[in-house]
Protein backbone atom coordinates (compact mmCIF):
# COMPACT_ATOMS: atom_id res chain seq x y z
CA UNK A 1 0.00 0.00 0.00
CA UNK A 2 3.07 2.23 0.05
CA UNK A 3 3.06 3.07 3.75
CA UNK A 4 6.64 1.86 4.20
CA UNK A 5 9.34 2.76 1.68
CA UNK A 6 11.93 0.15 2.73
CA UNK A 7 11.98 -2.81 5.07
CA UNK A 8 15.47 -3.54 6.39
CA UNK A 9 17.01 -6.07 8.81
CA UNK A 10 17.15 -5.13 12.51
CA UNK A 11 19.74 -2.46 13.20
CA UNK A 12 20.18 -1.49 9.53
CA UNK A 13 17.54 1.24 9.62
CA UNK A 14 19.92 4.19 10.19
CA UNK A 15 22.32 3.09 7.45
CA UNK A 16 19.48 2.76 4.96
CA UNK A 17 17.96 6.09 6.03
CA UNK A 18 21.37 7.78 5.56
CA UNK A 19 21.78 6.12 2.17
CA UNK A 20 18.37 7.44 1.05
CA UNK A 21 19.10 10.88 2.51
CA UNK A 22 22.44 11.08 0.67
CA UNK A 23 20.73 10.02 -2.55
CA UNK A 24 18.15 12.79 -2.23
CA UNK A 25 20.78 15.29 -1.04
CA UNK A 26 22.75 14.66 -4.25
CA UNK A 27 19.77 15.80 -6.34
CA UNK A 28 19.37 19.44 -7.41
CA UNK A 29 18.13 21.12 -4.17
CA UNK A 30 15.71 23.52 -5.84
CA UNK A 31 13.95 20.72 -7.69
CA UNK A 32 13.73 18.58 -4.53
CA UNK A 33 12.22 21.50 -2.63
CA UNK A 34 9.63 22.29 -5.26
CA UNK A 35 8.80 18.61 -5.80
CA UNK A 36 8.01 18.31 -2.10
CA UNK A 37 5.89 21.44 -2.28
CA UNK A 38 4.02 20.01 -5.27
CA UNK A 39 3.42 16.66 -3.54
CA UNK A 40 2.08 18.46 -0.47
CA UNK A 41 -0.28 20.53 -2.57
CA UNK A 42 -1.40 17.55 -4.64
CA UNK A 43 -3.46 16.09 -1.82
CA UNK A 44 -5.44 19.27 -1.38
CA UNK A 45 -6.02 20.93 -4.76
CA UNK A 46 -8.15 19.94 -7.74
CA UNK A 47 -6.88 18.81 -11.15
CA UNK A 48 -6.91 22.28 -12.76
CA UNK A 49 -5.04 23.92 -9.90
CA UNK A 50 -2.64 20.95 -9.82
CA UNK A 51 -1.80 21.25 -13.53
CA UNK A 52 -1.33 25.00 -13.11
CA UNK A 53 1.06 24.48 -10.19
CA UNK A 54 3.07 21.87 -12.15
CA UNK A 55 3.36 24.31 -15.04
CA UNK A 56 4.55 27.18 -12.83
CA UNK A 57 7.10 25.10 -10.94
CA UNK A 58 8.35 23.61 -14.21
CA UNK A 59 8.98 27.07 -15.71
CA UNK A 60 10.66 28.18 -12.51
CA UNK A 61 13.07 25.24 -12.55
CA UNK A 62 13.62 25.52 -16.29
CA UNK A 63 15.31 28.86 -15.61
CA UNK A 64 17.67 27.42 -12.99
CA UNK A 65 21.41 26.89 -13.34
CA UNK A 66 21.02 23.32 -12.13
CA UNK A 67 18.69 22.55 -15.02
CA UNK A 68 21.33 23.77 -17.46
CA UNK A 69 24.03 21.78 -15.65
CA UNK A 70 21.84 18.67 -15.54
CA UNK A 71 21.09 18.70 -19.25
CA UNK A 72 24.69 19.53 -20.13
CA UNK A 73 26.04 16.70 -17.98
CA UNK A 74 23.58 14.30 -19.58
CA UNK A 75 24.71 15.24 -23.09
CA UNK A 76 28.38 15.06 -22.08
CA UNK A 77 27.73 11.71 -20.39
CA UNK A 78 29.17 12.83 -17.04
CA UNK A 79 27.78 13.29 -13.52
CA UNK A 80 26.28 16.74 -12.91
CA UNK A 81 27.52 19.05 -10.14
CA UNK A 82 24.58 20.98 -8.76
CA UNK A 83 24.92 24.42 -7.20
CA UNK A 84 21.41 24.90 -5.83
CA UNK A 85 20.85 27.94 -8.05
CA UNK B 1 -41.00 -9.58 13.33
CA UNK B 2 -39.45 -9.56 9.92
CA UNK B 3 -37.70 -12.54 8.45
CA UNK B 4 -35.87 -10.63 5.71
CA UNK B 5 -33.39 -9.32 8.25
CA UNK B 6 -32.56 -11.44 11.28
CA UNK B 7 -31.41 -9.62 14.41
CA UNK B 8 -29.48 -11.18 17.24
CA UNK B 9 -28.00 -9.60 20.34
CA UNK B 10 -24.87 -11.14 21.85
CA UNK B 11 -23.97 -9.06 24.86
CA UNK B 12 -23.40 -5.54 23.51
CA UNK B 13 -23.10 -6.75 19.91
CA UNK B 14 -26.01 -6.61 17.46
CA UNK B 15 -25.75 -8.98 14.49
CA UNK B 16 -27.95 -8.24 11.48
CA UNK B 17 -28.28 -11.02 8.90
CA UNK B 18 -29.72 -10.48 5.45
CA UNK B 19 -32.01 -13.46 5.15
CA UNK B 20 -33.05 -14.23 1.59
CA UNK B 21 -30.48 -16.96 0.92
CA UNK B 22 -32.47 -18.38 -2.00
CA UNK B 23 -32.06 -14.99 -3.77
CA UNK B 24 -28.42 -14.58 -2.63
CA UNK B 25 -29.75 -11.93 -0.24
CA UNK B 26 -30.67 -9.60 -3.10
CA UNK B 27 -32.10 -6.35 -1.81
CA UNK B 28 -35.71 -5.38 -2.38
CA UNK B 29 -37.54 -2.36 -1.05
CA UNK B 30 -38.78 -4.20 2.00
CA UNK B 31 -35.45 -5.72 3.01
CA UNK B 32 -33.70 -2.38 2.50
CA UNK B 33 -36.21 -0.66 4.76
CA UNK B 34 -35.98 -3.34 7.42
CA UNK B 35 -32.19 -3.35 7.37
CA UNK B 36 -32.10 0.44 7.72
CA UNK B 37 -34.56 0.35 10.62
CA UNK B 38 -32.54 -2.35 12.35
CA UNK B 39 -29.32 -0.33 11.94
CA UNK B 40 -30.99 2.82 13.24
CA UNK B 41 -32.40 0.90 16.20
CA UNK B 42 -28.91 -0.42 16.97
CA UNK B 43 -27.49 3.07 16.69
CA UNK B 44 -30.00 4.38 19.24
CA UNK B 45 -29.80 1.46 21.69
CA UNK B 46 -27.37 2.31 24.51
CA UNK B 47 -27.09 -1.41 25.31
CA UNK B 48 -25.45 -1.96 21.90
CA UNK B 49 -21.80 -1.04 21.30
CA UNK B 50 -21.06 -2.55 17.91
CA UNK B 51 -22.97 -3.91 14.90
CA UNK B 52 -22.21 -6.79 12.55
CA UNK B 53 -23.74 -7.05 9.10
CA UNK B 54 -23.70 -10.42 7.33
CA UNK B 55 -25.71 -12.61 4.96
CA UNK B 56 -27.45 -15.99 5.33
CA UNK B 57 -26.40 -18.80 2.99
CA UNK B 58 -23.59 -18.70 0.46
CA UNK B 59 -23.68 -15.00 -0.56
CA UNK B 60 -23.21 -11.79 1.41
CA UNK B 61 -25.50 -9.80 -0.84
CA UNK B 62 -26.04 -9.94 -4.61
CA UNK B 63 -27.17 -6.31 -4.83
CA UNK B 64 -30.53 -5.10 -6.08
CA UNK B 65 -33.16 -7.74 -6.75
CA UNK B 66 -33.54 -7.50 -10.53
CA UNK B 67 -36.79 -9.47 -10.42
CA UNK B 68 -38.36 -6.76 -8.29
CA UNK B 69 -36.89 -4.02 -10.49
CA UNK B 70 -38.27 -5.75 -13.57
CA UNK B 71 -41.71 -6.10 -11.98
CA UNK B 72 -41.73 -2.37 -11.25
CA UNK B 73 -40.76 -1.66 -14.88
CA UNK B 74 -43.71 -3.81 -15.99
CA UNK B 75 -45.95 -1.73 -13.76
CA UNK B 76 -44.71 1.44 -15.46
CA UNK B 77 -42.36 2.58 -12.68
CA UNK B 78 -39.07 3.23 -14.47
CA UNK B 79 -37.60 5.90 -12.17
CA UNK B 80 -34.69 3.96 -10.72
CA UNK B 81 -33.16 7.20 -9.42
CA UNK B 82 -36.14 7.77 -7.17
CA UNK B 83 -35.73 4.23 -5.79
CA UNK B 84 -32.12 5.11 -4.93
CA UNK B 85 -33.06 8.37 -3.24
CA UNK B 86 -35.86 6.82 -1.25
CA UNK B 87 -34.42 3.46 -0.31
CA UNK B 88 -30.71 2.90 -0.94
CA UNK B 89 -29.38 6.33 0.04
CA UNK B 90 -31.02 6.31 3.49
CA UNK B 91 -29.69 2.78 4.08
CA UNK B 92 -26.11 3.77 3.24
CA UNK B 93 -26.46 6.95 5.33
CA UNK B 94 -27.71 4.92 8.30
CA UNK B 95 -24.45 2.94 8.34
CA UNK B 96 -22.25 6.00 7.96
CA UNK B 97 -24.22 7.99 10.54
CA UNK B 98 -24.20 5.15 13.08
CA UNK B 99 -21.96 6.33 15.95
CA UNK B 100 -20.95 2.72 16.66
CA UNK B 101 -18.52 0.60 14.64
CA UNK B 102 -20.24 -1.50 11.96
CA UNK B 103 -18.42 -4.65 10.84
CA UNK B 104 -19.21 -6.40 7.56
CA UNK B 105 -18.78 -10.16 7.97
CA UNK B 106 -18.52 -11.05 4.29
CA UNK B 107 -19.60 -14.69 4.14
CA UNK B 108 -19.74 -14.87 0.35
CA UNK B 109 -19.95 -12.79 -2.79
CA UNK B 110 -20.76 -9.10 -2.45
CA UNK B 111 -22.00 -7.62 -5.72
CA UNK B 112 -23.33 -4.25 -6.83
CA UNK B 113 -25.22 -2.50 -4.05
CA UNK B 114 -24.22 -5.47 -1.86
CA UNK B 115 -20.56 -4.52 -2.29
CA UNK B 116 -21.40 -0.91 -1.55
CA UNK B 117 -23.10 -2.05 1.64
CA UNK B 118 -19.92 -3.88 2.67
CA UNK B 119 -17.70 -0.91 1.80
CA UNK B 120 -19.95 1.48 3.75
CA UNK B 121 -19.15 -0.50 6.90
CA UNK B 122 -16.19 0.51 9.04
CA UNK B 123 -14.36 -2.79 8.93
CA UNK B 124 -14.53 -5.89 6.75
CA UNK B 125 -13.77 -9.50 7.67
CA UNK B 126 -14.20 -11.96 4.82
CA UNK B 127 -13.95 -15.60 3.79
CA UNK B 128 -11.39 -16.33 1.08
CA UNK B 129 -13.93 -17.59 -1.46
CA UNK B 130 -15.97 -14.37 -1.48
CA UNK B 131 -15.74 -12.21 -4.59
CA UNK B 132 -16.27 -8.47 -4.84
CA UNK B 133 -18.04 -7.48 -8.03
CA UNK B 134 -19.04 -4.05 -9.35
CA UNK B 135 -21.72 -5.78 -11.34
CA UNK B 136 -23.67 -2.79 -12.71
CA UNK B 137 -22.03 -2.57 -16.15
CA UNK B 138 -23.17 -6.13 -16.88
CA UNK B 139 -26.77 -4.90 -16.89
CA UNK B 140 -26.07 -1.50 -18.41
CA UNK B 141 -26.29 0.46 -15.17
CA UNK B 142 -24.05 2.93 -13.37
CA UNK B 143 -22.51 1.95 -10.00
CA UNK B 144 -24.94 3.15 -7.34
CA UNK B 145 -25.79 2.95 -3.63
CA UNK B 146 -22.60 4.84 -2.82
CA UNK B 147 -20.40 2.64 -5.05
CA UNK B 148 -18.83 5.59 -6.89
CA UNK B 149 -17.87 7.17 -3.58
CA UNK B 150 -16.62 4.07 -1.79
CA UNK B 151 -14.86 2.47 -4.77
CA UNK B 152 -12.77 5.53 -5.61
CA UNK B 153 -11.85 6.15 -1.99
CA UNK B 154 -11.24 2.55 -1.02
CA UNK B 155 -9.34 1.38 -4.09
CA UNK B 156 -8.18 4.60 -5.76
CA UNK B 157 -9.34 5.96 -9.12
CA UNK B 158 -7.54 3.45 -11.32
CA UNK B 159 -8.74 0.26 -9.63
CA UNK B 160 -12.23 1.71 -9.20
CA UNK B 161 -12.39 2.44 -12.93
CA UNK B 162 -11.19 -1.06 -13.78
CA UNK B 163 -13.78 -2.70 -11.55
CA UNK B 164 -16.65 -0.45 -12.64
CA UNK B 165 -15.90 -0.60 -16.37
CA UNK B 166 -15.10 -4.33 -16.65
CA UNK B 167 -17.45 -5.76 -14.04
CA UNK B 168 -14.76 -8.36 -13.35
CA UNK B 169 -14.68 -9.80 -9.83
CA UNK B 170 -11.96 -8.86 -7.37
CA UNK B 171 -10.74 -11.61 -5.07
CA UNK B 172 -10.77 -11.11 -1.32
CA UNK B 173 -7.01 -11.71 -1.40
CA UNK B 174 -6.49 -8.73 -3.70
CA UNK B 175 -8.91 -6.58 -1.73
CA UNK B 176 -6.96 -7.36 1.43
CA UNK B 177 -3.69 -6.37 -0.24
CA UNK B 178 -5.32 -3.07 -1.19
CA UNK B 179 -6.29 -2.49 2.42
CA UNK B 180 -10.03 -3.03 2.05
CA UNK B 181 -10.30 -6.21 4.13
CA UNK B 182 -9.09 -6.32 7.73
CA UNK B 183 -8.88 -10.11 7.98
CA UNK B 184 -9.49 -13.18 5.83
CA UNK B 185 -10.63 -16.25 7.77
CA UNK B 186 -11.98 -19.77 7.05
CA UNK B 187 -15.78 -19.93 6.70
CA UNK B 188 -16.40 -21.61 10.06
CA UNK B 189 -14.37 -18.92 11.82
CA UNK B 190 -16.05 -15.93 10.18
CA UNK B 191 -18.72 -15.22 12.75
CA UNK B 192 -16.53 -16.06 15.77
CA UNK B 193 -13.85 -13.70 14.41
CA UNK B 194 -16.38 -10.94 13.68
CA UNK B 195 -17.99 -11.36 17.09
CA UNK B 196 -14.64 -11.25 18.87
CA UNK B 197 -13.67 -8.06 17.06
CA UNK B 198 -17.12 -6.58 17.75
CA UNK B 199 -16.99 -7.62 21.40
CA UNK B 200 -13.66 -5.85 21.86
CA UNK B 201 -14.96 -2.63 20.35
CA UNK B 202 -18.28 -2.86 22.20
CA UNK B 203 -16.28 -2.98 25.45
CA UNK B 204 -14.31 0.13 24.47
CA UNK B 205 -14.86 3.87 24.95
CA UNK B 206 -18.30 4.20 23.34
CA UNK B 207 -18.49 7.95 22.79
CA UNK B 208 -15.03 8.06 21.24
CA UNK B 209 -16.01 5.64 18.46
CA UNK B 210 -18.70 8.07 17.38
CA UNK B 211 -16.25 10.98 17.42
CA UNK B 212 -13.70 9.01 15.39
CA UNK B 213 -16.30 7.95 12.83
CA UNK B 214 -17.42 11.54 12.47
CA UNK B 215 -13.82 12.67 12.04
CA UNK B 216 -12.95 9.99 9.47
CA UNK B 217 -16.07 10.81 7.49
CA UNK B 218 -15.29 14.52 7.40
CA UNK B 219 -11.54 14.10 6.83
CA UNK B 220 -12.18 12.66 3.36
CA UNK B 221 -13.26 16.07 2.14
CA UNK B 222 -11.00 18.34 4.23
CA UNK B 223 -7.51 19.72 3.65
CA UNK B 224 -4.76 19.47 6.27
CA UNK B 225 -5.54 22.80 7.98
CA UNK B 226 -9.21 21.94 8.31
CA UNK B 227 -8.37 18.43 9.55
CA UNK B 228 -6.03 19.80 12.22
CA UNK B 229 -8.81 22.07 13.46
CA UNK B 230 -11.42 19.31 13.38
CA UNK B 231 -9.10 17.04 15.39
CA UNK B 232 -8.64 19.76 17.99
CA UNK B 233 -12.39 20.16 18.29
CA UNK B 234 -13.11 16.42 18.51
CA UNK B 235 -10.26 15.83 20.96
CA UNK B 236 -11.66 18.43 23.33
CA UNK B 237 -14.89 16.41 23.38
CA UNK B 238 -13.11 13.04 23.73
CA UNK B 239 -10.96 14.29 26.60
CA UNK B 240 -14.09 15.16 28.57
CA UNK B 241 -15.48 11.60 28.47
CA UNK B 242 -15.35 9.48 31.65
CA UNK B 243 -13.77 6.70 29.55
CA UNK B 244 -10.75 8.86 28.75
CA UNK B 245 -10.39 9.91 32.39
CA UNK B 246 -10.57 6.25 33.39
CA UNK B 247 -7.91 5.27 30.83
CA UNK B 248 -5.52 7.96 32.11
CA UNK B 249 -6.09 6.87 35.72
CA UNK B 250 -5.54 3.22 34.72
CA UNK B 251 -2.29 4.15 32.97
CA UNK B 252 -0.96 5.90 36.07
CA UNK B 253 -2.06 3.02 38.29
CA UNK B 254 -0.52 0.50 35.85
CA UNK B 255 -3.77 -1.44 35.42
CA UNK B 256 -6.17 -2.12 32.56
CA UNK B 257 -8.89 0.48 32.08
CA UNK B 258 -12.53 -0.47 32.55
CA UNK B 259 -14.59 1.45 30.03
CA UNK B 260 -18.27 2.17 30.24
CA UNK B 261 -18.46 2.46 34.02
CA UNK B 262 -21.27 4.94 33.60
CA UNK B 263 -23.30 2.47 31.56
CA UNK B 264 -22.59 -0.40 33.97
CA UNK B 265 -23.50 1.55 37.05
Amino acid sequence: MGLINRVVPDGAHLDEAKRMALQIAARPPLAVRLAKEAVNQAAEVGLTAGLELERKLFYLLFASEDKREGMKAFLEKRRPTFSGR
Amino acid sequence: MSELVLTEKTGRVLTLTLNRPEALNALNQQSIRELRKAIEAGARDSAIGCLILTGAGRAFCAGADLREVSARYQAGDTELGEDLRRNYAPLIRSIRACPKPVIAAINGTAAGAGLSLALACDLRIAVAKAELIVVFIRVGLVPDAGSLFFLTRTFGFSKAAEMALTGDPMTVEEAQKLGAIAAVVPSEQLMPAALEQARQMAAGPATTYGLIKHGLERAMSLDLEQSLELESHLQTLAARTPDHQEAVAAFLEKRKPVFGKERAG
